[in-house]
Order: structure tokens, then sequence, then C-alpha cells
């Protein structure tokens, strides 16, 4: 151990002791010498003799720095020093590759921090590999991802046995009115598998005890780290009692910094007991279900137990008769729609890492061509062919590393950037920062790319050594060979990139074109949540609504007023199955989606009226009932006729006691309430104020819960907000507003995904662009300047200079012309797994594609006419009488 | 005597020699430890004198020998080598097990003859 740690340290010092070792041995062979002189050897001999019983005075010394240090590395330290010298001599070819190497490092790197902080960071869970997440698979309308209803979760979780825990989320906006100014927060109720499930202990207090779980008992509360830093500035608080929705809950515990459950900012939980009620509860969707998997058990087995509990319980309930279940992996369900278009771009700045490495590899390949007398003398003076190609080797991971160091500084100044992008409800586990493991990251990316685009060039110039300088140019036309297939990559690759980044522009301008069925400028909309103690009469909750938008109606600026429980673009809805008046009952029915609304929403949207009227104020829970359908509904309803006048209601479970039907009373346009990637939805709208004749507590709740929608007549829709908070408070002094967005930010949020992947394939694609363009150029210059003397020949004897030109040409432009074709093939088979992950791409538009590889081939012809041109006018006489 | 028959020094045991030699005679240069081990295996070992320089520089990094410069016999400046502390309890240590394992090696010879 002691031995190795001093000759580490000795690596690369060469002090004193080495000097002393020649006076050492000097004095060894003197003192044998003299020796072998008293027995009568003349001096000459005597010295032979003395350094042969030596055994050599150099052997000694070698044996001897062997011994001293660590030969190997001292070896590769020479190396990097005469590295670093090569690198500093050819600067232009340094900052070139460099350059390249930045770009294409820094764009792996940034990429790396938001892979990382989504795909990577472990989440806030122990054991997270054992989470799933578990909904109702509405089988007969193809719609699988539907919330749980607490009595199949129940069933779930007595009869299958591969999970060790399941609990259900009911998640509520409820107003926090206890120290200080009402705030709504968000409050997640779990039924009693909670603590199991997320196996993650509090920083302070405990989780809930079992009693807690009981009715009755259900008054505690954990809240969550933000809110206990913000609103109580992180004084103890267990013990201490929080008024939520007028109920008094004690806190038991806080939750860590970091921790969510499930992926929104969720504050504060309290214990959902499930009763015997609840357990015949199988038709009210309203809970997210997670549960764990047993240990031991794979995910695929539980899943498969849990389908065929699925398949019992459709055999022993009529109401499960179409549903079945569908379990994710937690990560996958938090991260799903990222994942796609993350892998997308992953692969694309993958593809530029590679562009940039043949790019520097064939840089280097020629520079090692023009460098082969130089290895060749160093090969004749007793360097091996592995020593040679170290040292190349060597070279080039410098090279990778001075490129990779300034891809971290790039990667560093582009933070601000990926910033700007992230939007703001990507569900991260850390922040998205050049952390350690990025660092890490991009020095892999480093070494592995030095490796990758030295070894080539390496071996073959040190191939070319061996046959030594008299071979140059046999040497020097391989290199060329090596160089076009090169070119072809970089071409093929480019043809790739920009392909793509052409299609998801074309996408996103087609997506930021589409109508999104409604007018989002100049609104704004914003959330209230009504305490049900305070609001257990659907009346209270009537006149709540009534008296705030009597006031914000006449606030001078506000155009119209409204209110929705599922806003566009907010990703809720509602569906139920729903029947026409005088068609016969369907199996299954058909469903459509619903919207409670008060009068004025469909104004203040400003969605298009197509036939009869929209609600007013008039249309109270005593008068008879009316909806609104839009077009979608319409055809799939009415077919050609009009639906003005005739009737509509729920069906099957859902439908109102006593046949109550509601009159259709208008028609308006479709709106894309899920973005403008999907096709709108068949929806209709009922008036809030009727919607008690429905059955089901859920639509009770979610009138208590209403998303305000308020269109101004011009300027900022924001600067309302203090009004509207006003009115709030004038109806209710405790009643808070809450998540404030104006539509035209709802807008680009969803388009965020899109637009983010069409802005980096853009970048990455330009950079892919320029790189394979400087390749082929760099190829047509090389190749001319390697053909010098021939083509002044060919000059010399008479051939006209297009021809000489049209030679040049023609070398490279095979290479770009395969490298078009390749890439062209390759582009279309990726497009349909590109457009699998990106909505709204029509993959079988083949105008772009044919645009792209026009231009990339103007592109590589005009670049190659330069270097075409300067050959062209080679003056024969100079070059011939300077050949040397 | 041919070169020949001379006994190859076994590996390994050029330390122990080398140790030895220090111990008994104290202080001593590169060519004073080659000529001593020469002398006293009576010029039977062939000892390339050349792999001394090596194994002292282990020894050195091994903790069990120090150096330093002095003055030779005949006023030449010369590096001279002494056995450390560790090197002593070394030096007790390689002696018992080489005459451990050498009368191991003997009788295993002895009856098989």
């Amino acid at each position: 151990m002691r031995e190795w740690i001093i000759r580490l340290i000795a690596v690369g010092r060469r002090g004193r002791r080495d000097e002393q070792l020649d006076d050492e041995l000097r004095f060894h062979v003197d003192e044998l010498a003299s020796d072998f002189e008293r027995r009568g050897l003349d001096p000459a001999a005597a010295h032979a003799a003395a350094e042969r019983e030596l055994g050599g005075v150099d052997r000694t010394k070698q044996a001897w720095r062997d011994q001293r240090s660590w030969l190997p590395l001292e070896e590769v330290l020479q190396d990097i020093k005469y590295g670093v010298r090569v690198l500093r001599r050819s600067r232009g070819l340094t900052a070139l590759a460099a350059v390249m190497l930045a770009v294409a490092v820094a764009a792996t790197t940034s990429l790396f921090t938001v892979v990382d902080a989504v795909l990577l960071a472990p989440l806030p869970y122990g054991r997270a590999d054992q989470l799933v997440v578990i909904f109702e698979d509405f089988l007969t309308q193809h719609a699988p991802n539907v919330s749980v209803t607490s009595g199949t979760l129940l069933e779930w979780q007595d009869r299958a046995h591969s999970f060790s825990a399941f609990t259900a989320i009911d998640q509520r906006q409820q107003n926090l009115t206890s120290d200080g100014e009402p705030q709504q927060v968000n409050v997640g109720a779990v039924s009693s598998g909670f603590g199991e499930t997320i196996r993650v202990q509090p920083v302070n207090g405990r989780l809930f005890a079992d009693a807690e779980f009981q009715p009755g008992h259900e008054h505690v509360a954990l809240i969550g780290h933000a809110l206990w830093a913000t609103r109580y500035g992180g004084a103890p608080i267990l013990g201490r009692t929080i008024v939520l929705d007028d109920r008094p809950y004690t806190v038991v515990g806080v939750m860590p910094s970091g921790f969510m459950f499930p992926t929104v900012q969720q504050q504060v939980w309290v214990p959902m007991p499930l009763t015997a009620a609840d357990r015949e509860n199988r038709s009210g969707h309203a809970l997210l279900a997670v549960a764990r998997v047993r240990d031991g058990i794979a995910v695929a087995a539980a899943d498969r137990e849990l389908h065929d509990v699925a398949a019992t319980l459709r055999r022993e309930f009529p109401e499960k008769k179409e549903w079945g279940v569908t379990v994710i992996p937690a990560r996958e369900a938090i991260v799903g729609k990222t994942t796609g278009v993350l892998r997308a771009m992953v692969g694309a700045v993958a593809l530029l890492l590679l562009v940039a490495c043949a790019n520097v590899a064939g840089l280097l390949l020629t520079h090692g061509v023009a460098r082969s007398r130089e290895l060749a003398v160093r090969m004749a003076i007793g360097a091996n062919r592995m020593r040679i190609v170290r040292q190349l080797l060597t070279e080039s991971v410098l090279l990778a590393v001075v490129g990779a160091l300034g891809g971290v500084a790039l990667a560093w100044f582009a933070q601000p950037l990926v910033d700007a992008l992230r939007p703001a409800d990507l569900v991260t586990w850390k922040p998205i920062a050049l952390d350690a493991p990025a660092l890490v990251f991009s020095a892999i990316v480093a070494i592995v790319c030095g490796a990758l685009f030295g070894t080539f060039p390496a071996l073959v110039a040190s191939r070319a050594s061996i046959a030594a300088t008299a071979s140059e140019r046999s040497a020097g036309r391989r290199a060329s060979r090596v160089r076009q297939t090169l070119v072809a990559v970089e071409v093929a690759l480019a043809v790739v990139l920009v392909a793509g980044a052409a299609l998801l522009s074309q996408t996103l301008s087609h997506m930021t074109a589409v109508e999104p069925g409604f007018r989002p400028d100049s609104v704004v909309s914003m959330t209230v949540a009504l305490p049900v103690a305070r609001y257990k009469d659907d009346r209270r909750v009537d006149l709540f609504y009534r008296s705030v938008f009597e006031r914000l109606r006449s606030i001078p600026g506000v155009r119209a007023a409204g209110a929705i429980h599922a806003l566009p673009l907010s990703g809720n809805t509602s569906v139920r199955p729903y029947r026409v008046e005088g068609a016969p009952p369907l199996d299954p029915p058909t469903i459509s989606h619903y919207r409670i609304v008060l009068p004025g929403y469909i104004e203040a949207m400003r969605i298009p009226l197509r036939a009869g009227r929209t609600f007013t104020d008039a249309d109270t829970a005593d008068r008879p009932l009316v909806a609104i359908v839009n077009e979608t509904l319409r055809r799939e309803g009415w077919g050609a006729r009009n639906p003005v006048g005739t009737r509509i209601t729920f069906a099957g479970t859902y439908a109102p006691p006593n046949e109550r039907w509601a009159e259709v009373v208008g028609v308006v346009g479709d709106v894309r309430h899920f973005g403008p990637g999907t096709p709108p939805p068949p929806e209709m709208y009922w008036p809030a104020e009727q919607i008690d004749a429905v059955p089901g507590e859920t639509l009770r709740r979610m009138r208590r819960g209403l998303t305000l929608v308020i269109s101004t007549e011009a300027g900022d829709p924001l600067a309302i907000v203090p009004s509207v908070r006003a009115a709030v408070r004038a109806a209710d002094p405790d009643q808070p507003i809450a998540n404030v967005r104006t539509m035209t930010s709802l807008m680009s949020a969803s388009l965020w995904l899109s637009r983010a992947a069409a802005w980096l394939l853009t970048v990455v694609g330009g950079a892919a662009l320029i790189f394979a363009l400087l390749g082929v150029f760099g190829a047509a210059s090389y190749s001319v300047a390697q053909r010098r003397r021939e083509l002044a020949v060919r000059l010399a004897l008479g051939a006209e200079p297009e021809r000489v030109m049209r030679l040049v040409l023609a070398g490279t432009l095979r290479g770009a012309i395969v490298g078009v074709g390749v890439g062209l093939v390759l582009a279309v088979a990726l497009r349909q797994s590109v457009a699998s992950m990106v909505v709204g791409i029509d993959p079988s538009d083949p105008w772009t594609l044919a645009l792209v590889c026009a231009s990339l081939a103007i592109a590589t012809v005009a670049t190659c006419w330069f270097p075409a041109r300067h050959a062209s006018r080679i003056d024969p006489m100079q070059t011939l009488r300077n050949a040397d | 005597m041919s070169a020949s028959e001379k006994a190859d020094i076994l590996r390994g045991t050029l330390d122990l020699l080398v140790l030895k030699t220090l111990d008994t005679l104290g202080p001593l240069h590169g060519y004073g430890i080659a000529q001593r081990i020469q002398q006293v295996s009576g010029s039977t070992l062939s000892l390339n004198q050349g792999t001394l320089y090596p194994a002292l520089l282990r020894l050195e990094q091994r903790g069990w020998v120090q150096s330093r410069i002095g003055t030779s016999e005949n006023n030449r400046h010369a590096r001279f080598y002494s056995l450390t502390a560790t090197g002593r309890r070394q030096l007790k240590q390689a002696t018992e097990d080489w005459v451990r394992t050498s009368g191991i090696i003997n009788r295993i010879l002895r009856t098989n003859e």
C-alpha cells in the first residue's frame, strides 16, 4: 500500500533522485572496473566487463524507473503534455472542433438536466418502483383512465392479494381560514392504506393512526412543508388546530419538503374514512387510487391479478358490467405525456452529438494524414503502433475535454432558456440545474466522444505511418474515402434532424392555427371552492354565485362573466351516458361530456351560438330543465335534424328520477377542450341551478367548486382580479379565490410540449445542418489539396476548367448524395414513431421531406462550389514547380 | 566454475539477502552490498548486479531501508543504505519464514530420495 502511494506520488516527478542514480551507477561501475583492473585487465576492457557485470547501465536505469513510479500513468501524462502542444500548434482545427463539440455537449447536457429531474430522479416515496396508479377502464367507451369509485376500490382491497396497500385520494380544494388571510389549499383526503403506500415519515410528528380512519375521528391533518414554511414560518405546529372549510383539524405532522402525493402541490392531507355507504358506491367515479405491490411480486403479476378481480366484479355487480381496470407504474403515470417527447429529444440530441463526432473525426483524419511524416519518424525511432494510437487517442480525448468544458459553459448560459421553456405543470423531483450528476454526465460524454471520434483516425493515421512517407499519397486517398463516408453519415443524420424539425414546426404552426372554439384574449379565470359545511344547502350556493355575479357585472370593464366546473384546457372533464328523447336506448349507451355552467359562460368565452339561445338567470331550479349541446353532440345525437326544442337526459344509473328531461334550447360551436391536438368532444351544458334534478353527490360537489370566467373589454384581464376578489369577499368574507390564469396563458401552456420540441429540434437540426455543410466543405477542400498536383497536370494537358470542377464536385457529392438517400429512408422510418410521441403530427405529408432534401442538396452543391472553383483556377505551372 | 552452474537467485530472496547484509555490515553503498553477497556466497550465486538497484528502491519505498548520501572509502560521493527498525523486524520475520520453508522443502526432498 505504502509502496503504491509513494509510486503514485512519484508519477511525473523526475527529481534529484533520478540524477543521483546516474552518480550511483557510475560509482558502481567505476569501482567494479578498478577491481577488474587490479586483476590485470586493461582499463577499456575492465570498464566493459564492469558494465556487463551490472547488466547494462540503461537497462538498470529503466528497471529502476519502473520501480520508482507507475509507468503507464507516467506515459499518459507525457501523452497529455504532448497532446496539448499539438492542439495548441494547430489552433484553427482545435477551435473548430472544440466549438462543434461544445454546441453538441451543451445540448446534451442541458437536456440531461431535464431528463435527470423528470425521469431519473427518485420519486419521493419509499420503494417507488412498487407503486402503481390504478384507474377504472370504461371498456365500452374506450376510456381507460377513469377515476375510481369507492366501492370498487374496497372490492379490490378485499380480493387482490398482490398488493400490500391500497389508498384512495380525494382531491379537494378547501379554504384554510384559521391564522390569517383565507387561503384556498389543496387537500388530499386519503384512505387507510396511506402510510404503507407512501412509506415516507413526516419530518415532524407522525402519520395517521388506524383509529383516525374511523368515521368521527378523522379531524387530524398532515401539512406540507411548503405551506408550513410560508403560512406558519416553520413555527412549531404539532397539536395546533387549523380550520378547513369551517371544520377544525388537529395538525399531527409535517411532511418532508419535496413530498407530493399525488403530484399537485398538495398542501394538506386528512384521513378519509370509507363507510358502508362508500362500499355501495360503485358508479360515482371520483377517487384517484394508488397501490403498493407486495414485496417480491412483479408489477405485471399484480396487474394480472387485478384484471382477474375486475372480471369477477363484472359478473357480480350490474354497475360494473362494462368496467375493467388499468394499472400504470407510478412514474409513468406522473410523467406520462412528457416521456415520449423527452425520448424524441434525447434521440435528436444524440444524433447531433454523432454528427459533431463524425465531423471532428473527419478533421482529425486529415490532420493525422498531414502528420504522417511526424508519426513515421516517431515509429522509426522506436515507438510501437499502440503507443502512437494511444498518443492520437489522448489528443482526441483532450480535444473532447476542451469541447466539454465549452459545452458546460454554454449549457450554463442556456439555463435560463431551459427554465423559460419549462411549463408550469412539469412535475420534477429535483430542480433542473447543472449539478454534480450533470457534470459527471458531460464528462462521460466527452470521454466517450473523444474515444469515438479519435479511434478511427488514429488507426488510419498509424497504419499510414507504417507504410511510411513513401506512400503518403495512397494514405491520403484512403483518408479521402473514409472522409467521404463520414460526410455521408453526417449528411444522413442532418437530413433526419432537419426533416424532424420541419415536421414539428409545421405541426406546431398547424396547431397554433387551429381554432380553439372560443376567444382566449382578455379572458381571465379563477377557482372558488365553497365549503360543504357552510354551503350544505344548494340554495345557499345559488345565492352566493348570484350575489357575486351581480357585483361582477356591474364592474366597469367587465364584458361578460360566467362560470364552469371543468374549464377547457384545464385537463378536467366529466362524462356521462345520455339519451335523446324518442331514440331507442342503446347498449352500450352513447356518452357525452357535460359541463355545469352559470349563465354568461358562453358569452364570456365568446363561444359562437349556432341556434337557439344561451342560458339566462331565469333558468332556475324551479323552471323546466334546459340544456345546450355543441355541434359534435348535435351531429352524434340528432344527425341532420334540428335539436332545438327536442329533449335530452342522462341515461342508465345517472338518469334523473321521474323521467325528467331537459329541453335543448341552444346549439353552440365546438370547443377544443383538450387542446389543439385533440378533436373536440361531444359536450352538453347544464345550468348549475338545475343540476340538483340529477342524482349524484359528485355533481353537487362540482357546483360548489366552479371556475369563474370573466371577459374584459380590453387590456390586461388580470387587472380585474382585485375587483373580483372584492366581489367574492362581499358575498362571503371567508371565501378566497385561487388558480388565477388568463386563457391566453392556458392556451400557450397547452402548446408547450409541441413548442419546446419544435424549438429544440430546430436548434439541433440547424446545428446539425451547419456541421454537415462544414464537413462537406472540409472534405471537398481536402480532396482538392490532396489532388492538387494531379489537377494541375490535367489542366496543363488542356483539360477544361469546368471538367476539373466537375471532377472535384463529383467526388464529394457522391458521399453527400448517398447521405441524403440514407437520411431520407431513416427520416421516413422515424416519422411514424415521432408522430406517435407528439400529438397532432400528420406523418403522411411527403412535401416537407422533399423540400428538406432538395434544400439540403442545393446547400451541399453550393458548399462544394468554392473548393471546386478553387480547383479549376489552380495555376498548373506554379503548382508543379512548387511540388516537393 | 562456469556460469551455467551458478545458482540463480531465488525469486524474492534478493530482498532477504540485502536486508541481512545491511544488518551484518551496517550502512553500505550498492556496490558494497553486491560485493558482500557475492563474497559470502563464494561466487556461487550469479547476481545480475543491476537488479540490486530497483530492489533497493523497493525496500526503501516499503520503509525497510533508508538512504543518504555519504562519502566512500576512496572519498567519492555514494548513496549509503541502512536498515530501519521496520526493516529489522521484517528481516527477523523473513528469516524465520525462510528457515521454516527451506526446512519443509528439505524434508520433502529427503523423503523422496
